[in-house]
């Protein structure tokens, strides 16, 4: 039995919003259907309607403390507000149609590093990027 | 894919093409009074594996290795000159061989009464991930 190494690679999820190019420390995508359950006259459970519910893509990575976040404050505010729409590709995923629905930076006076979290939701279906 | 000895010798590579100062690996036998003023030594100090995976042709298992780095030099440097240089080093020979340093702390500068040396190292982590085939 060998054992094989594949050291990881400096790597970032880079993503493009607009102008906005972000460089994501790590990314996760949340998919679910949901189903409406109704009992019967016997007590049995019976799924009716259902429908696939939008898909949530959240990035999160990091600005340094000497970069100035008001700029991307605002600019992330304003994509909010206009409710634009993006296309981008994330680890070959696809992803066209996604909102800005939640932003989240925070600065600590201690620390140098100011986490930064995007979440975007899309109700269209991923496909592989080619 | 690499084994775990050719994974060693492609990051002592990268430090001996990074830094004009000699590396030793730390079992080189060399006696150290015969060795330059100025050097360092390399190896593995811990591998941790987190976790242990099936997968269908065998085993994978997330772990990381420190390796430590160590710069000895009589007469002794400012300290602040050899926490530069050896944090350099380590951050140019990981980016030579495209390794992402996870973690990394260099200690504090200290005199061996045996080697008659002053020696301070860094510690430093690499992530990797480890298959074993059936």
């Amino acid at each position: 039995m060998a054992a094989d190494i594949s050291a990881i690679p400096p790597r970032a999820f880079i993503v493009t919003l607009g102008d906005l190019t972000f460089y994501a420390a790590q990314w996760a995508i949340t998919g679910a259907r949901e189903y409406r359950e109704t009992g019967g006259a016997t007590g049995t459970c019976f799924l009716t309607n259902s429908c696939q519910k939008a898909r949530k893509i959240t990035l999160s990575g990091w600005l340094s403390f000497e970069s100035d976040p008001a700029d991307l404050v605002v600019t992330l505010d304003t994509m909010m507000m206009n409710q634009s729409r993006f296309a981008f590709t994330l680890r070959g995923i696809r992803i066209i149609g996604a909102v800005l629905t939640e932003y989240d930076i925070s600065e600590k006076a201690e620390e140098g590093l100011l986490p930064c979290t995007l979440t975007l939701v899309t109700t269209t279906t991923f496909t592989l990027a080619s | 894919m690499l084994t775990i000895q050719e994974f060693q010798d492609a990051v002592y590579a990268a430090f001996r093409s990074t830094t004009n100062t000699p590396v030793y690996m730390t079992y080189d036998p060399a006696w150290y009074d015969a060795r330059e003023a100025e050097f360092f030594t390399f190896g593995i100090s811990k591998i941790q594996v987190h976790s242990e995976t099936l997968s269908p042709n065998g085993y994978q298992y997330y772990s990381s290795v420190i390796f430590t780095l160590t710069l000895y030099s009589n007469p002794v440097q400012d300290q602040a000159e050899m926490i530069d240089n050896i944090t350099n080093t380590v951050l140019s020979a990981a980016d030579k061989a495209k390794i992402a340093i996870a973690a990394m702390e260099v200690d504090a500068l200290t005199y061996d009464n045996t080697l008659h040396r002053f020696h301070i190292s860094a510690n430093f982590t690499i992530n990797w991930l480890m298959k074993r085939t059936y």
